[in-house]
């Protein structure tokens, strides 16, 4: 049974403590490690395997406290939730018929109503002529994208759904570098990667958390439901996380995974879209990279954190002169898509393989434990998937240029003909299918000389904006 | 202590708060709606794709030009994405056809002919131009976007995952590739929306100006170099045909 310290010396976090309010702490509050750090590895020149993974080029600096505003459903939300938007996103595994039927939108209803609308000098039976060609160019635009890209791209689909382990295993390794080539042997389902976990080949399936939330900004029914502290808010109000306990006065536990803390990184890209939160991203307790920690945490002994080669909670840290750590729960915050609907993505503070440092480590949701029907647990995941390098990247990038090729090819190689025809057909069909014919305008009279100039003919040349 | 899992509290109780957003979440869960475009792919569409993908798409894969190609354009540092550079192309295919067409029309004299080259090389040139400019400028809004949409995405699947399992399961499985395809629609909304709405509403009436003083300045020099004797003597009026071209 994990035992779970009581009392802890607050004295000394009261200067943390004091800062509830502030929307970024000054340089007095922020625990700035970093410099501290290279000091004492430079003094004591200690070998660090931990320098090869994690870069010391960027000031790194935890930030007690992220502010972030109540979210509000607004329509932009409901309208990337919605049913088009969605409809739209899958329509895309057609590229060339997704630009038909956005084309077709606008010459079937928006270019129509803007040439009734406005008018030029032509007259009522030429704008109604105009419509009805760009309707009917929308129109041959959807069908010849259907009967000819559409098959291509309903392939290309199959083919990367079902058709990998048919692939030469040559260009299976340029298509997936994280791939254990020895596996594919084994039927598609026991393929492997580099890392031993499952085969994934879909990079941007990646490890996200819900945005996470300052403590004290966490509503009691999340507290209370989704973390199980019993709390009673009301009761705390006023008290620094550090003092808060219980409906039974006991002080409150947090498991391990769902512990956060935010760390500015300078020239870090923030993952968290807000404002005056530049370089700030946030890492779980339980992930966290021990090199990363130790930087942040210079007092923490980082042998302390880990027994058997799990991390252990907080609560039995201790510093490098043996006493209790004292994590400051001021600073820590916590992750539940009740709170937020933002994502964040899972970093360890780990960089990004085959990067300069410039990057966090992305992990892909490959090991992620699933419940009966089937779906990720939720919450923070236990375990990380395969680390997202470089590599893996840069291909899935010279992938998704190969399937576009391969999807818009045949429509590029027919775009001559179908233009060529469309141009024949279109005022012919209007003609004599629909009834529809420009009208001749009423001659215009012009000024001519009885010896005729060239110079002094006078032809319309309006093309007419159709 | 021991921490109850996510899965075991009542789903329902949780959006009992009265935020916007939680009662905008408890309405979406007493009615949940099916997935959009998601239909069931039909005997005749699971021959086409098998049929492509066998001899389309797998022989296509397994050419190493094509992959190496791929790999070096990749590297490349063209700005913009593969989609958009479809989208340019085949817009410059489809405006040369025109041109050529109008190049070669016989019923238009030559100036009719040259202005209306010149608006259909400019509305292929300048939305092209507007396009690209547009795509880069929106690349971090469509970038917040594309991480709004996944938290709302994931969010969704965390209330769904106890009233409707397997709506639920079917968001996560499609995250990934909606993920992926989230940045293309965006672009390619964004160049077809200036091709086929710009172009001809904005671009259409400036090309024909220019082309107008292109012709002015040409009459202009014509007139220059006419004898004095074109100088005018009698007039009268007369009607005259009227050419114009109506061009999609």
């Amino acid at each position: 049974m994990m035992k779970i310290h009581t009392t802890q010396n607050l004295s000394s976090l009261g200067r943390i403590q004091s800062t509830n309010t502030s929307t970024i702490p000054n340089d007095e509050i922020r625990l700035n490690y970093s410099e501290q750090m290279r000091k004492q590895k430079l003094l004591h020149a200690q070998p660090d395997s931990y320098e090869s993974e994690v870069s010391f080029k960027g000031k790194k600096e935890i930030v007690k406290k992220v502010i972030t505003a109540a979210d509000k459903e607004t329509k932009k939300d409901k309208f990337l939730r919605g049913r088009f938007f969605d409809g739209a996103l899958d329509l895309m595994g057609h590229e060339v018929l997704t630009q038909a039927c956005i084309s077709a939108l606008i010459c079937i209803i928006l270019r129509p109503a803007t040439i009734m609308a406005f008018p030029t000098k032509k007259n009522k039976q030429d704008n109604m002529y105009a419509s009805a060609h760009s309707m009917s160019s929308g129109a041959v635009g959807i069908v010849g994208s259907i009967l000819i890209a559409t098959p291509f791209s309903k392939g290309i689909k199959y083919a990367k759904k079902n058709l990998l382990p048919y692939l030469k295993p040559s260009i299976l390794e340029k298509k997936h570098p994280q791939l254990d080539i020895e596996t594919i042997k084994k039927p598609f389902s026991e393929w492997k990667d580099k890392s031993k976990n499952p085969f994934s080949p879909d990079v941007k399936d990646t490890l996200t958390v819900a945005r996470p939330t300052h403590l004290s900004q966490v509503s009691e029914e999340t507290l209370n439901k989704q973390f199980n502290l019993n709390i009673d808010l009301n009761a705390m109000k006023g008290k620094s996380v550090n003092e808060w306990v219980d409906r039974n006065g006991k002080k409150i536990h947090i498991d391990l995974k769902d512990m956060f803390i935010a760390v500015k990184e300078e020239g870090m890209e923030s993952s968290l879209h807000l404002k005056d939160y530049d370089n700030v991203n946030f890492f779980s307790l339980k992930h966290i990279d021990e090199g990363f920690l130790k930087e942040i945490m210079p007092d923490l002994d980082t042998a302390s954190i880990e027994k058997n080669g799990k991390r252990l909670h907080p609560d039995f840290w201790k510093k490098k002169d043996g006493t209790p750590y004292n994590l400051d729960m001021d600073m820590i915050h916590i992750s539940s898509y009740r709170e937020t609907k933002h994502a964040t993505p899972l970093y360890t503070g780990a960089k990004r393989d085959g990067t300069n440092g410039e990057k966090y480590c992305s992990y892909q949701s490959n090991t992620v434990e699933k419940d009966k029907d089937g779906l990720p647990k939720e919450g923070v995941p236990d375990i990380l998937g395969t680390p997202v390098t470089q590599k893996m990247l840069d291909a899935d990038k010279a992938n998704d240029i190969c399937d576009k090729w391969l999807g818009w090819l045949p429509d590029i190689a027919t775009r001559i003909p179908i233009a060529a025809g469309t141009i024949m057909l279109i005022p012919w069909i209007l003609k004599h299918i629909f009834g529809l014919e420009k009208s001749k305008k009423p001659a215009k009279p012009v000024v001519e000389t009885k010896e005729i100039a060239p110079a002094k003919q006078e032809i319309d040349t309006r093309k007419a904006v159709a | 202590m021991n921490v109850q899992g996510l899965n075991s509290y009542n789903l329902q109780a949780r959006y009992t708060n009265k935020s916007p957003l939680r009662q905008a979440e408890s309405t979406e869960i007493k009615t949940p709606q099916r997935p959009s475009f998601k239909g069931k792919e039909s005997k005749f569409g699971a021959w086409i794709s098998k049929i492509y993908g066998k001899y389309y798409a797998k022989w296509m894969y397994n050419q190493e030009w094509i992959q190496n190609a791929s790999e070096k354009m990749a590297k490349s540092s063209i700005p913009g994405s593969m989609t958009e550079h479809m989208a340019t192309l085949g817009s410059v295919l489809t405006s040369s056809v025109y041109m050529w067409k109008t190049v070669h029309n016989k019923d238009l004299d030559a100036d009719n002919r040259k202005t209306l080259a010149i608006n259909q090389g400019l509305c292929c040139v300048i939305p092209a131009i507007a396009a690209y400019t547009v795509a880069s400028k929106i690349k971090g809004l469509n970038k917040n976007l594309e991480h709004l949409y996944r938290g709302l995405k994931e969010q969704q699947i965390a209330k769904l995952r106890k009233v409707d399992s397997e709506k639920a399961k079917m968001i996560k499985e499609s995250l990934g590739s909606k993920l992926k395809n989230f940045g293309s629609l965006m672009g390619l909304a964004t160049f077809t929306l200036i091709y086929r709405y710009g172009t001809p509403v904005l671009v259409t009436p400036l090309a024909n100006k220019l082309g107008d003083k292109l012709n002015a300045r040409k009459k202009a020099k014509q007139m220059a170099m006419q004898p004095a004797v074109n100088t005018a003597k009698e007039v009268e009026m007369k009607p005259t045909a009227n050419n114009t071209k109506q061009v999609a």
